[in-house]
């Protein structure tokens, strides 16, 4: 038993306890907020700064914030950017990368940690999601009533969230579907029938912000653990 | 000269006499006093009671020194209210004083009201103003009142007390004829909104003989009314109250009975019958930890609004209850075991029944999130997130096997100390927890680990974590 080569230590290191992050929403006030314990009984933090945030998106590495009029980061990292929304994918491969595509001019670029470097971009329609892939990235554009990803038809939906790996989720009246990679499926009722599901907003790797006319859930993606709960308003 | 001066002189007391006129007032107007003032038929033993006023229409002020009633005709009229003798009134100022009547005797009655301004030994003689007064006595009916109603008491008020609105009310009434001839009351009437009757105009009644009728009290709203009743010549004050009826009891619809912590659940509401008017208030809720050492969970709220008070409302007629003006309200369990208490308080309206109802979050065994377990060069690494809703979790054991899966070591650990140091001051029993371990020798041997977490309800292990 070689193995028992290994000490191991019974009076172990201790790490830590801290509370467990589920991620950073936006409010209905668009205020960027950390989202802190258990998912159907989560509290929401105070906002990271009095301005609202148009678009972000959260990994284990960080976020990255989209204003009206500049790109930033909760390291402080402030770069200007072109007016409006934006869609923004951080690439696992290079922390604290990814990839910003601009709503309103249709301009791409790539967010490498401090700077935006302008990319050749034709998507050949209205860009909905992004996503960084090995070497590059993928899109979702809606044609013909029916959300693509290349030539791969996702089927129609009025929002897309391209998932790390090769998921997508999408949005229909009062119901979110996730899309796996390996072709299984899995629905969400997220509203009452009718209800709108306005888009998605990656909150961490693990969670999904999914904003409806009716209120703000959180949506679990990882494998095993996939439930939804109804993430907590902001009455001030 | 002298003689034109004596003659003015003369002229004097008829000036003073032109000063003073009286009226009789019929509430606040007052009417020109003639010569003949009737007080029209009065039930025996009721007595009637007439406000005057001598008014000095003059310039100057003048001195009103007799003012008297004389019985000319039986014994009834007397003076009830008046200022002193002598009594100055100024220019322009009047002089109010009230005549009363009063007999039992059936018959007619007069006497002479007199006003005078006379010398103090000849009050009333001299200058005077004076008026005949006349009252006709007439045989009064007895009026009495059935259950639920009461009265009439000494200021004839008859009462329906406080009914439902919408609803409605029926009381009996008798009228005796206490004398040995027969006797026409007329009128009988009802006036007032809420107030009806189906009793003619007049009823005539024999004698030592009874007749009834009923009124109706009907309110149609939630607020006081009244009317008359005139029995011949007594009129009666009819008084009722409609109000509100509380809401009927709450039916508390929860999405689920078994409740736990580290849930969010939907709390419908209704009412066991429709409601009979619109209502609206407030639900609240409130948490009581059954842990003594926390005091609070924040996590315990309505989740849309992030807080513990939500409106309510139903509409008339509805048995639905709307929270926050949503058919239902989600609601979060947090992650502390205790009592979830839910309050309705309705104000005016009122409830039948409890207005609160409670759920129970039991103490249970450590509910994980997730949990994962990585390598370093010299460190192995478990990473636990959930919650504890005991607020007791710190022995647990760490079970680590080789690649093959064969046990390698059980590691007993007590992180009690520190759990309760980090749970100090948080609102809630989340946590996330990592522990490393440092190794001596290839780490890679060592395959994975299972864990097996205590607290005061019970014991949950980790699925098998693999060390990548």
């Amino acid at each position: 038993m070689k193995i028992l080569l290994l000490t191991l230590m019974s009076a172990c290191a201790w790490g830590q306890i801290e509370s467990p992050q589920l991620g950073v929403m936006l409010d209905v006030n668009g205020r960027a907020r950390p989202v802190t314990g258990a998912p159907a009984a989560a509290v929401v933090g105070t906002p990271w700064f009095d301005g609202a945030v148009l678009s972000l998106a959260c990994s284990a590495e960080g976020c990255v914030a989209k204003t009206e009029a500049a790109l930033f980061t909760p390291a402080g990292v402030v770069v200007d950017a072109p007016p409006g929304a934006a869609i923004i994918a951080l690439d696992s491969s290079s922390p604290g990368a990814g990839y910003v595509y601009f709503v309103e001019s249709g301009k791409l670029a790539r967010w490498t940690g401090s700077q935006l470097v302008p990319m050749d971009f034709a998507p050949g329609g209205d860009v909905l999601s992004l996503r960084a892939v090995a070497g590059g990235f993928e899109y979702a554009v809606e044609r013909d009533g029916e959300i693509w990803v290349g030539g791969k038809s996702l089927g129609s939906a009025n929002s897309v969230l391209l998932l790390d790996g090769g998921g997508a989720l999408l949005a229909s009246d009062g119901k979110v579907r996730l899309l796996r990679a390996d072709g299984t499926e899995l629905d969400f009722a997220v509203t009452s029938a009718g209800g709108f599901v306005g888009g998605f907003i990656r909150m961490s790797n693990q969670y999904v912000q999914v904003i409806t006319d009716a209120g703000m859930w959180a949506l679990d993606i990882e494998p095993g653990h996939e439930q939804i709960s109804l993430l907590p308003g902001v009455s001030h | 000269m002298k003689a034109r001066l004596l003659c003015l002189l003369a002229l004097a007391p008829a000036l003073l006499e032109a000063q003073v006129v009286l009226y009789s007032l019929n509430g606040i107007a007052p009417s020109p006093l003639g010569s003949v003032y009737g007080y029209g038929q009065v039930a025996a033993g009721d007595s009637m009671i007439v406000r005057f006023r001598a008014l000095n229409t003059g310039t100057a002020s003048v001195t009103i020194t007799c003012l008297s009633v004389k019985n000319t005709s039986g014994a009834g009229f007397s003076i009830v209210n008046s200022s002193s003798t002598p009594f100055v009134v100024a220019a322009g100022q009047p002089m109010d004083f009230f005549v009363g009547f009063s007999a039992t005797a059936i018959t007619s009655y007069a006497a002479t009201l007199e006003v005078g301004t006379g010398t103090a030994t000849d009050a009333c003689g001299g200058t005077i103003e004076s008026a005949i007064l006349l009252a006709t006595v007439v045989p009064a009916p007895v009026l009495s009142v059935a259950a639920p109603c009461t009265g009439p008491d000494a200021n004839k008020n008859i009462s329906f007390g406080r009914i439902a609105q919408t609803s409605q009310e029926s009381c009996t009434l008798s009228i005796l004829n206490p004398f040995p001839q027969a006797l026409t009351v007329s009128p009988l009437l009802v006036t007032g909104a809420g107030f009806t009757t189906t009793s003619g105009n007049a009823v005539t009644i024999g004698a030592g003989q009874s007749a009834s009728f009923t009124i109706q009290f009907s309110p149609a709203t939630g607020s006081a009314f009244s009317g008359t009743l005139t029995v011949g010549t007594r009129t009666y004050t009819l008084a009722g109250t409609g109000f509100s009826p509380p809401l009927s009891s709450l039916v508390w619809n929860f999405d689920s009975t078994k409740i736990g912590s580290g849930e969010q659940h939907t709390l419908s509401l209704q009412l066991s019958a429709p409601a009979t008017v619109a209502a609206a208030g407030t639900m609240t809720l409130t948490f009581s930890p059954s842990i003594k050492t926390v005091t609070d969970d924040a996590a315990v709220r309505f989740v849309a609004t992030s807080n513990r008070v939500a409106s309510f409302a139903v509409n008339v007629g509805a048995t639905a209850i709307t929270l926050n003006a949503q058919p239902n309200i989600v609601f979060s369990t947090g992650t502390t075991a205790g009592t979830i208490t839910f309050s309705v308080d309705t104000g005016i309206y009122g409830i039948s029944g409890s207005p609160s109802t409670s759920v129970t979050t039991s103490p249970a065994p450590i509910a994980l999130a997730s949990s994962a377990a990585t390598s370093r060069a010299n460190e192995l690494d478990v990473v636990i997130s959930g919650f504890d809703n005991t607020y007791s979790i710190g022995s647990m054991s760490f079970s680590f096997v080789d690649r093959s899966g064969a046990s390698i070591a059980s590691i007993p650990a007590d992180f009690s100390s520190d759990f309760q140091t980090f749970f100090h001051g948080q609102t809630g029993s989340s946590f996330l927890m990592r522990v490393s371990f440092p190794v001596t020798g290839d780490v890679s041997q060592v395959g994975g680990v299972t864990v097996m977490l205590n607290n005061a309800a019970g014991v949950v292990t980790t699925p098998s974590l693999k060390f990548p």
